[in-house]
């Protein structure tokens, strides 16, 4: 679906995205983690056009996106941006969320609208004015705005920073049934509990570069690249590993591995 | 990637100087190029300021043209204003249709593209050279009231900040499909709504948050002291008097009727 090959990238400042190469499968679940400034948002902005490779090769559905408009490439990766009021300018919720659709010159804009408020449980606030929103309201309209685009590749950079636990949760929830949907994720963040919780693969950056690209266990396994990149891990990872029973990141899981341990 | 401020940080003597120094040197030499109007004089002084910005400032003339570049439009248009209306004197060395290209026009062209380059770099060599709170405290010490200096400082401080703020809006944008460069004059013009009212809405709400914090630090107490504090030292007299000295020997030169064109 998404092929990123010997892709580098380098601002004025002199910071590089040195020769990345991966690929993401449809209906994957992908966390890009790393510390602040490793380069996993110029990554990703590079994925949708927004920043232009100086070279290698992005590759979407076999076409060379590089070619293609930002516009053209928001129609297959929708990008959530970390701060939902960077966008809000429409006097409703409705005509915000109509705003990615009508650039994109799509058809039938209200029932898609309409379907989408109902999935990010926005409905209700269909005809309110979005700056009366609460926060975690913002950050669900801010999801439904991209949402609504139909975008077979969804990036959520920090999506639920700043929320509260409830908005949070709900937020998960939303994203979680965008999955079982079959939507391909692209998670940004710096919440390991998160990142367990959505993500079954770790794309880890480190001053520009991927060090490590592959299944979350393996990668919170490995003590020398927690170290290197001063990963934290959930508490219940850390937990499960003080108990030697690996990385476990499901309660029940964790209590039946000790049970047995204890039989 | 927009650059905040026009600062370069060197060790030179311009960059050692009392602020206040330069700012009078900065009003000397810009009333001086209001002085002459002949290409040979304002040439000259255009030249010299380069140099001085070199061997005074250690700032490479690479990084000063590069500076100048985005005013060349402006300066390109004044040469080409004064080459076709300009005055009714001289001997036409060309003539296109009804309009005559005159030596003397010419000779004003050229005058006047070094003056307005020659003032934009003496406000340059002030700008380069000088960090901008070191530039407010010396015009709060030159007696203007706190309250205005505090206001030029915030004003210089949050450019970089709202540059910053308009280019995530615009990326966030560019994400829900908005294409800024397509469309007519007026179509372009509509297209900037969804960037200017989230700008202007977290514009306010930054003044609002800072209103209240430079509040709760006792901003308006009478007899604020200094953290930071200017001393006018013996090297900054020498200064001074260089540029008091040169100052005159200009005006004195265009009093007596030196680097004037008779038009």
């Amino acid at each position: 679906m998404l092929k990123v090959e010997n892709l580098c990238y380098e601002y004025e400042s002199g910071f590089k995205l040195k020769n990345i190469n991966f690929e993401v499968k449809g209906g994957e679940s992908i966390g890009i983690i790393g510390e602040n400034g490793s380069g996993k948002t110029t990554l990703v902005k590079n994925l949708i056009g927004l920043l232009r490779l100086k070279s290698g090769r992005i590759l979407l559905n076999g076409e060379d996106a590089s070619k293609m408009s930002v516009a053209e490439i928001a129609r297959t990766i929708g990008f959530v941006f970390q701060n939902p009021d960077n966008q809000i300018f429409a006097s409703s919720v409705k005509e915000e969320v109509s705003f990615g659709p009508q650039n994109l010159k799509m058809d039938k804009i209200e029932e898609i609208v309409n379907d989408v408020l109902k999935k990010t449980d926005l409905f209700k606030y269909k005809e309110s004015h979005p700056f009366k929103l609460s926060g975690g309201e913002k950050q669900r309209l801010a999801l439904a705005s991209i949402l609504v685009m139909n975008p077979k590749i969804l990036v959520l950079d920090e999506p639920t920073s700043g929320l509260d636990l409830r908005n949070a949760r709900k937020l998960i929830e939303i994203v979680k049934n965008l999955q079982e949907e079959g939507r391909t994720l692209i998670l940004i963040s710096h919440d390991m509990e998160l990142v367990s919780d959505l993500c079954e693969r770790i794309i880890l950056m480190k001053s520009g570069e991927i060090i490590a690209d592959g299944g979350i266990k393996d990668i919170f396994d490995d003590s020398n690249l927690l170290e290197k990149t001063r990963l934290d891990l959930p508490e219940i990872a850390k937990l499960s590993k003080i108990l030697e029973f690996g990385v476990v990141f499901d309660p029940g899981e964790l209590y039946r591995k000790w049970r047995v341990s204890n039989d | 990637m927009i650059r905040y401020t026009m600062f370069l940080r060197r060790k030179s003597i311009l960059h050692s100087i009392d602020p206040r120094s330069k700012i009078i040197l900065s009003l000397f030499l810009f009333t001086v190029c209001i002085f002459f109007n002949n290409p040979i004089y304002t040439g000259t002084l255009f030249f010299f300021l380069i140099i001085s910005l070199k061997i005074f400032g250690k700032i490479e003339i690479k990084k000063t043209l590069s500076f100048l570049k985005p005013m060349l439009p402006f300066v390109v248009m004044i040469m080409l204003l004064w080459i076709l209306l300009g005055s009714e004197k001289g001997n036409v060395i060309y003539q296109i249709w009804k309009l005559k290209i005159k030596d003397v026009n010419i000779e004003m062209a050229f005058a006047m593209g070094f003056r307005v380059l020659a003032m934009i770099l003496s406000t340059f060599l002030l700008l380069m050279t000088t960090e901008q709170r070191d530039l407010v405290l010396a015009l709060v010490k030159m007696k203007l009231p706190y309250e205005y200096g505090l206001t030029i400082a915030i004003a210089l401080r949050y450019v970089p900040t709202l540059a910053s703020l308009a280019v995530s809006i615009m990326d966030a944008q560019k994400a829900r499909g908005l294409e800024l460069e397509k469309g007519n004059i007026l179509e372009k013009i509509k297209k900037y709504i969804p960037i200017l009212v989230p700008l202007i809405v977290k514009s306010i709400q930054l003044a609002q948050e800072l209103a209240i914090a430079i509040e709760t630090r006792a901003f308006g107490k009478p007899n604020r002291t200094f953290y930071r504090d200017l001393k006018f030292k013996f090297k900054d007299l020498v200064f001074l008097s260089a540029a008091v000295i040169f100052f005159v020997i200009c005006l004195y030169l265009r009093i007596k009727g030196y680097g004037v064109l008779d038009i």
